[in-house]
């Protein structure tokens, strides 16, 4: 139990860090990374930055991007981009066009490469859904990608209450206003 | 349509009520329901002086206590016995000491084990006996409990159509089938919510730690460690009555869904602290993931 729990956090770790990186890929990709062109249907590839040197042999060093022929956005991906906005951090959510993106993430196991696929459907800025496709050869990376594709999927998420029709919130509950008034206090004192 | 919002038991409540009501109809159910809760406060409160609660921490002996008091005790035990007493009235003077007295405090003293049920108290219906001083706390399930009363004060009334809300504790009956879309607030953010539930006909509760936090501790502290439950960020409990779906709240915290559905029907969702989550089948809710 205990090891297989040890095994989840592992490939979860590993699996994670490829996610990043895959992600980071994808929107600098998005964002500006690819010149105008009409070339989108072959697969391009994407270096996601410089490798970290602290990090160990099984980490990810590269990200294969490949746009998804099989829909139109993707070839509507990089729109004009000006060298104005390369500079800003795209932390707007209109940055991102909508569509579905895959990432194959390749990373190194003491076994040797292995790789896992994630898909994104992006809109208006969100992840709206999200696949993950188990590559693994290895019988190990088999059994690690399978605990994280089964697991990786409860990890919930938030969205901002203005954009839902709800009626009502249920949360923390009974939250005293003497108890939040205490806290208020708590904090002007410690800021003194 | 008609809506109260007042502020009672140290908290914010909203009532909705489907069918229209004459201004002389709400005065008067306003009132009836703001003399129940006085009655209910000044039995249950730990945070007030004159409260027969905080007369029996100073006394013992025997208190006839009101009329609601056997399906409240009795409930209690029953959650005292299937949590092996992790779910205990008795928890009251460790909150006191963890800080969480009615001056709030916040300043945490030693904290002692409290007695078990059966060394501190008796129900012999009507009467309470303390066998020892002891101070009650019926945070677990006393506000649900409250919002059933309340309930039933408006089904008294025949209003069948209604939600009374004790600020996200919440009780809803339709008798058209209108469904209650309920957020459940992010636990580290209070302007998300990590999903929606739909409520009909039911109760819905939730409790998480990051409000009512301080020090060491949040609201729920373990009478056997004397610590705060750390793995669980938030829960939510479905039930038929909004006293059962509230003690569960506090229940999950400390016992696993699989044994409390031996004991009871209800459905439940949680929200672990590394974010993943479990939800009953029967839980219905979009969650966002």
């Amino acid at each position: 139990m205990d090891q297989n729990k040890a095994n989840y956090w592992v490939t979860g770790s590993v699996v994670a860090v490829v996610l990043l990186l895959a992600s980071y890929g994808v929107f600098k990709y998005i964002k500006n990374d690819t010149p105008d062109s009409d070339t989108i249907e072959t697969p391009l590839e994407v270096t996601t930055g410089t490798p970290i040197s602290t990090l160990k042999s099984n980490t990810p060093k590269t990200t294969t991007i490949t746009t998804t022929t099989s829909t139109k956005t993707t070839t509507t991906v990089p729109t004009t981009t000006t060298t104005t906005t390369t500079t800003t951090v795209p932390v707007n959510n209109q940055a991102y066009k909508d569509g579905t993106y895959t990432a194959v993430g390749n990373y190194f196991t003491p076994g040797g490469e292995e790789s896992i696929t994630v898909t994104l459907i992006l809109k208006n800025g969100i992840v709206t859904d999200s696949n993950v496709v188990s590559n693994a050869i290895r019988p190990q990376s088999k059994e690690f990608q399978a605990i994280f594709i089964a697991n990786y999927k409860p990890l919930v998420i938030g969205k901002s209450i203005s954009t839902l029709y709800l009626d009502k919130v249920s949360g923390s509950s009974l939250t005293p206003k003497g108890f939040n008034d205490a806290v208020s206090k708590i904090k002007v004192q410690a800021a003194i | 349509m008609t809506k109260f919002e007042f502020q009672a038991i140290g908290t914010g409540w909203q009532i909705d009520i489907a069918k229209e009501l004459s201004s002389e109809e709400e005065a008067l159910l306003l009132l009836e329901i703001m003399d129940r809760i006085k009655l209910f406060d000044i039995a249950y409160s730990r945070f007030r002086k004159d409260s027969l609660v905080t007369l029996m921490s100073e006394n013992s002996g025997e208190f006839v206590l009101p009329e609601d008091a056997n399906l409240m005790i009795s409930n209690y035990k029953k959650m005292y016995d299937v949590t092996n007493g992790l779910v205990t009235p008795l928890i009251g003077q460790v909150l006191v000491d963890a800080g969480y007295d009615a001056d709030y405090s916040l300043i945490e003293k030693d904290l002692t084990k409290p007695s078990s049920w059966e060394e501190a108290i008796e129900w012999q219906e009507p009467k309470l006996i303390m066998k020892t001083p002891s101070l009650l706390d019926f945070g677990a399930g006393g506000k649900g409990y409250l919002v059933d009363i309340i309930s039933e004060i408006l089904e008294k009334n025949k209003i069948f159509s209604y939600c009374v809300d004790g600020s996200g504790d919440l009780r809803q009956r339709s008798e058209v089938g209108a469904i209650l879309k309920v957020g459940l607030e992010h636990p580290d953010d209070s302007t998300q919510v990590v999903g929606v539930a739909n409520i009909l006909n039911q109760s819905i509760c939730g409790s998480a730690g990051n409000r009512r936090k301080w020090g060491n501790f949040h609201h729920i502290i373990n009478p056997e460690s004397l610590t705060s439950p750390k793995g669980i960020l938030a829960i939510w409990a479905v039930a038929e009555t909004t006293f059962l779906a509230d003690l569960l709240t506090t229940a999950l915290f400390f016992v696993s869904p699989e044994i409390l559905l031996k004991h009871y029907i209800f459905e439940y969702f949680i929200i672990y602290s590394d974010y993943s989550m479990k939800k009953s089948v029967g839980f219905d809710a979009e969650v966002f993931t």
